[in-house]
């Protein structure tokens, strides 16, 4: 893990064992598994283009991830331990940040096909998407929350970018911080808690948020900049 | 290597993706440095005036500069920027670079074991992993644009770096203009 070259995308396991995360280190994005047990690592999608945004299937044993090696950014399933790849869009836009669903059965991912990014639901196994966000022209990073019921995303807003909750019941969304770049938003394992990315000050920080907005904090770093935050499901 | 990994994840079960400054974190790890890029490629300003590209177009006050002297089988055609730039929401490689791309291509195919990848760059506004995709929409508009010159497509691939490798971090419309880019890189 030395060396001075970007990792972003950080994503847990469900048990919390294995890290999946993009790394650039041979000077192109690719998706690497961490685990925590055997401290090894392993390359899980190193394919022609550019590899990136892991996502775990709730079972462990699946990763959706973003391959361009057809040409544009699409999302696929791969084996949690590589192997071939099984496509699972199939658009002339671009398809990535695919996130599973709390039973696993759906994928929310982000798409612009329809000419701007927005959030679209499919099954896990491929084929037609749901639109999910029609609220604004920049609808990114969806992140569905382990009891199936909230979804956050970003939003671009008022010039800025906001994070966003779904009730996925009733469709309605809300902006719950004051904040204007905010990004990459994680739920804690009991659904009640929001982690994300943003800055204060100039500075790039961790917050942390109930879903209704109410109680915010921020988490830890008083210096330095600290960016794509992954909350273990692991645990309550 | 393992010790370094375990000791920045030690006691937590909330991983990030820290910034430049890594103060607390006693691996010493820098996980995300925007790195000066150290392919030598992005070198701006204080250019020579004197490429085929120079100076042509809009692209938002940046003026593209030969980089001059870079030779050999590793650095591709002397006196030939590796640089190409993309206006805003753009992945048109515009007609004024069509001298670059061919002179890559010439190059290239008088030394076929030689490969290339084109990497995307993009401004840093908007989400890391979307932008990772239009980075890669513009490495691989260079790459067909390549193609449709005759480049034999096994000495090239289209990768991205999405925001993550800013060439100017001012965080104004001239460092954005600069930052939408995509660079030829011989490898």
């Amino acid at each position: 893990m030395t060396n001075t070259e970007p990792i972003i995308s950080p994503a847990w396991s469900p048990n919390g064992g294995q890290l999946a995360y993009v790394s650039f280190e041979s000077r192109k994005p690719e998706v690497w598994v961490f685990d925590m047990n055997t401290r090894a690592r392993r390359l899980v999608a190193g394919f022609k283009g550019s590899n990136s945004g892991p996502s775990w299937s709730p079972d462990g044993r699946t990763l959706a991830i973003t391959l361009s090696r057809d040409g544009n950014s699409q999302i696929y399933a791969v084996g949690a331990s590589g192997g071939e790849p099984t496509r699972l869009t199939r658009s002339d836009a671009i398809d990535t940040e695919a996130t599973y669903s709390a039973d696993g059965k759906s994928i929310y991912f982000m798409s612009d096909r329809g000419g701007a990014p927005q959030i679209y639901k499919m099954a896990a196994t491929g084929g037609g998407a749901t639109r999910i966000t029609f609220t604004g022209n920049y609808n990114i990073s969806p992140a569905s929350s382990p009891d199936g019921k909230w979804l956050a995303y970003i939003s671009r807003a008022g010039g800025g970018y906001k994070l966003f909750v779904m009730d996925l019941s009733s469709g309605v969304a809300n902006a719950i911080t004051d904040t204007n770049a905010d990004e990459k938003p994680s739920f804690a394992a009991n659904s009640k808690l929001i982690i994300y990315a943003t800055k204060l000050q100039g500075k790039e920080v961790l917050m942390s948020t109930t879903v209704d907005g109410r109680v915010k904090s921020r988490l830890g770093g008083a210096s330095g900049d600290i960016r794509e935050p992954a909350w273990a499901q692991m645990g309550n | 290597m393992k010790q370094k990994f375990k000791s920045f994840l030690a006691g937590t079960t909330l991983l990030v993706v820290l910034g430049a400054t890594l103060v607390g974190c006693s691996s010493g790890v820098k996980l995300d440095t925007p790195v000066e890029d150290k392919i030598g490629t992005s070198t701006m300003g204080g250019g020579t005036g004197g490429g085929a590209n120079t100076g042509q177009g809009n692209n938002g006050g940046v003026t593209t500069v030969d980089l001059g002297n870079v030779n050999g089988v590793n650095g591709g055609p002397a006196n030939v920027s590796k640089v190409i730039y993309f206006d805003f929401d753009s992945y048109l490689v515009k007609p004024e670079y069509a001298s670059v791309i061919n002179a890559h291509v010439q190059f290239l195919s008088s030394r076929k074991t030689t490969k290339i990848s084109v990497e995307g760059h993009t401004d840093s506004s908007g989400g890391r992993e979307y932008n990772l995709a239009l980075g890669q929409k513009r490495a691989e508009a260079v790459r067909r644009a390549m193609a449709l010159s005759g480049l034999n497509e096994s000495q090239i691939e289209a990768v991205s770096f999405g925001k993550e490798k800013p060439t100017d971090l001012a965080g104004d419309d001239t460092a954005a203009a600069k930052n939408r880019r995509a660079e030829i890189s011989y490898r």
